[in-house]
């Protein structure tokens, strides 16, 4: 078990990696909680297959570029730890924390909520259709809403 | 954590009082078990703490002999470098103090017994040969002389270089060697040897001659202005006789310069740094860091001050998130060292800096649209590739995917000459208990915890670096190291 930050040590041991998704784009691109593109890029610079576990209902038609076109923000709190978010309940003047970082002008916490994994960096979707490679992800897609339309 | 809570927390403050009021062998061992025991920590603290201990050792040492200062600092360098062989900085002091003492003894040894070799016979200003009293030739060299000289020089040399002793054929062979080599701006010693003490005048002893340049207090001569080159070679050899002692004594008073021009060097090299920000960063332009580092702090503070850009800040959960939020919020309000002057300075926002804070997992998101990423690295190796902070390397990577340039600075005294043959040795682990609480029964039961402190980014994911000295690419380092370091000195 080991933080984000340690990632290029996990991966330097790693043979496989699977990775969810919240969505998976139409241009191949894996919508996911954000992190997930720092772990899919070190597992590529190593050649380590990355796999992804998608049900085909989060296929969509939308595409994207990169992560900021398209996005959730979350509450900035949510970076605050729970003792800075005591403390800025409480008022105390610890400067040292983020507790005060309403007042600071010019600071923001940016807690986005996803990101954009290249399609390049995905080796493998598995669905319940089967394995599929990024790039089938537009055609499963029109193929599944249209027998829905259909029906 | 085994951190003793006593009233001053033990660190590098505290290691530099004791180190005023105890013996030099209490010091090391005081400092090797703060080593030990991970008190102090980070290049800057360990390098000038390193300073400080071999200033001492050097001062209180009693042999007259080279040889034997040599191997004393090899030896407290030694222990030190086992207490932590992760703190590179410290190795790396310990070798440019080497490195200094080898230049100084060289110099002086080439003076001494070497009276048949021509090429000796300009020479070392302040070198100590001079005192005996004798009017030998050396004074011919040194260097206020050396420029009124100059003309006298070359006329003697011509009118000697027919006939006449050989000695002063040589000599004035010398003082023509010397006169092509250099304009009279540099000493002497550092001309009349065409291979090695070419790295001199880039080394920190090369740059102390020159503020000696001028004033040869150093210099005891007998200032004679005997600009005739007798054929002394006799008188030359009575002159060396006497200075042994007085050589000796001088090469420690030269030793202890030379370290606390180190130490100024350590002081000053984030100010060097921070003048070559303007350089590099201009209005509008959005850059990401990361962790706490004043270096950094203080290079965008540098550029701050004439223009408005952005920073995306990565905090360094969770290993050192508590110092970048303080660095965020407040900047730097008093300084970590004991005797240090002003270290204190505003955090960027206090200038009209948007800072943004991002959660590490978010550096690939964000990346495309960060124009550059300036890291600071904990130890820069030879090969050009660095150890930093954890998720460094996944900042650099990222940055490699979007065509980002990645600048590090950092200042030459990180730099170590040591090759990464294993570049899982470098990485130091801390404590499995900021990753998983140990109170969290089961997790810590079941589960491996891991948490590197460090990331070692290899050379081509980097672009710049931005030291000291300046800006160079990391296929330049190499170049640094040899001015800096002695090959004999990188195996401890």
């Amino acid at each position: 078990y080991m933080l984000l930050s340690a990632a290029p040590h996990a991966a330097k041991e790693a043979t496989t990696v699977l990775l969810g998704a919240h969505a998976m784009m139409s241009n191949g691109r894996l919508y996911s909680r954000v992190g997930t593109a720092v772990v899919a890029m070190l597992a590529h610079a190593r050649a380590i297959p990355v796999i992804v576990c998608c049900e085909s209902v989060k296929f969509t038609d939308r595409v994207a570029l990169d992560s900021i076109v398209q996005n959730e923000i979350a509450p900035s709190e949510e970076l605050l730890l729970p003792f800075d978010a005591a403390a800025a309940a409480a008022g105390v003047a610890d400067g040292g924390s983020l507790a005060k970082w309403k007042e600071t002008p010019g600071l923001q916490l940016l807690n986005i909520m996803y990101d954009v994994t290249p399609a390049e960096y995905i080796d493998m979707v598995v669905t319940e259709f089967g394995f599929l490679p990024p790039s089938s992800v537009p055609v499963v897609h029109r193929i599944s809403t249209e027998r829905d339309v259909r029906t | 954590m085994p951190s003793v809570m006593l009233a001053p927390t033990p660190g590098i403050a505290t290691f530099l009082k004791h180190l005023k009021h105890n013996p030099v062998d209490a010091s090391i061992e005081n400092f090797v078990s703060l080593l030990k025991r991970r008190q102090i920590r980070s290049s800057r603290p360990c390098a000038i703490a390193t300073t400080h201990l071999l200033l001492k050792v050097v001062a209180t040492f009693r042999d007259r002999d080279v040889a034997k200062l040599v191997e004393r600092i090899r030896s407290v360098g030694q222990q030190l470098i086992a207490a932590q062989p992760r703190e590179m900085a410290v190795g790396n002091i310990v070798r440019r103090v080497l490195g200094l003492v080898r230049e100084i003894a060289e110099d002086d040894a080439d003076e001494n017994p070497d009276s048949t070799s021509m090429g000796d016979s300009g020479y070392l200003p302040y070198s100590n040969l001079e005192p005996s009293g004798l009017p030998t030739h050396f004074s011919n060299f040194s260097p206020p002389k050396h420029g009124s000289a100059l003309p006298q020089k070359s006329g003697l040399s011509q009118s000697d270089s027919n006939g006449g002793d050989d000695n002063s054929g040589q000599g004035a062979v010398a003082v023509e060697k010397q006169l092509d080599r250099r304009p009279p701006l540099l000493t002497s010693h550092t001309s009349y040897v065409a291979s090695a003490m070419a790295p001199q005048v880039t080394s920190l002893f090369g740059l102390l001659s020159h503020p000696h340049t001028p004033s040869p207090t150093a210099t005891p001569p007998l200032g004679t202005q005997s600009p005739v080159m007798k054929p002394g070679l006799t008188s030359r050899v009575l002159a060396t006789i006497p200075d042994a002692s007085a050589a000796k004594v001088d090469i420690k008073a030269e030793v202890l310069e030379g370290i606390r021009e180190l130490l100024d060097e350590l002081d000053q090299a984030d100010d060097q740094i921070a003048a070559y920000a303007l350089d590099h960063i201009h209005s509008n332009e959005i850059i990401l860091t990361h962790t706490s580092s004043t270096t950094v702090q203080r290079f965008l503070l540098a550029a701050a001050r004439k223009r408005k850009f952005t920073v995306i800040h990565a905090e360094a959960y969770p290993n050192d998130y508590l110092e970048t939020h303080a660095t965020i919020m407040q900047g730097r309000q008093k300084s970590a060292v004991g005797d240090d002057e002003d270290e204190r300075w505003s955090p960027l926002t206090a200038l009209g800096i948007t800072v943004i804070m991002i959660p590490d997992s978010a550096v690939f998101a964000i990346m495309s649209r960060v124009n550059k990423v300036i890291l600071s690295p904990h130890t820069v190796l030879a090969n050009g590739g660095l150890v930093a902070a954890a998720g460094a390397l996944t900042i650099a990577q990222a940055a490699s995917v979007h065509k980002t340039p990645v600048i590090a600075v950092s200042g030459v005294y990180k730099l170590s000459p040591v090759y990464p043959f294993d570049t899982e040795e470098l990485i130091e682990y801390g404590d499995a208990g900021r990753v998983a609480e140990f109170q969290d029964g089961e997790m810590v039961e079941s589960i491996e915890v891991v948490n590197p402190l460090f990331d070692y980014v290899s050379a081509d994911l980097v672009d710049l670096y931005i030291t000291n000295l300046g800006g160079h690419a990391p296929s330049y380092l190499y170049r640094i190291v040899a001015d800096h370091y002695r090959a004999e000195d990188v195996n401890l």
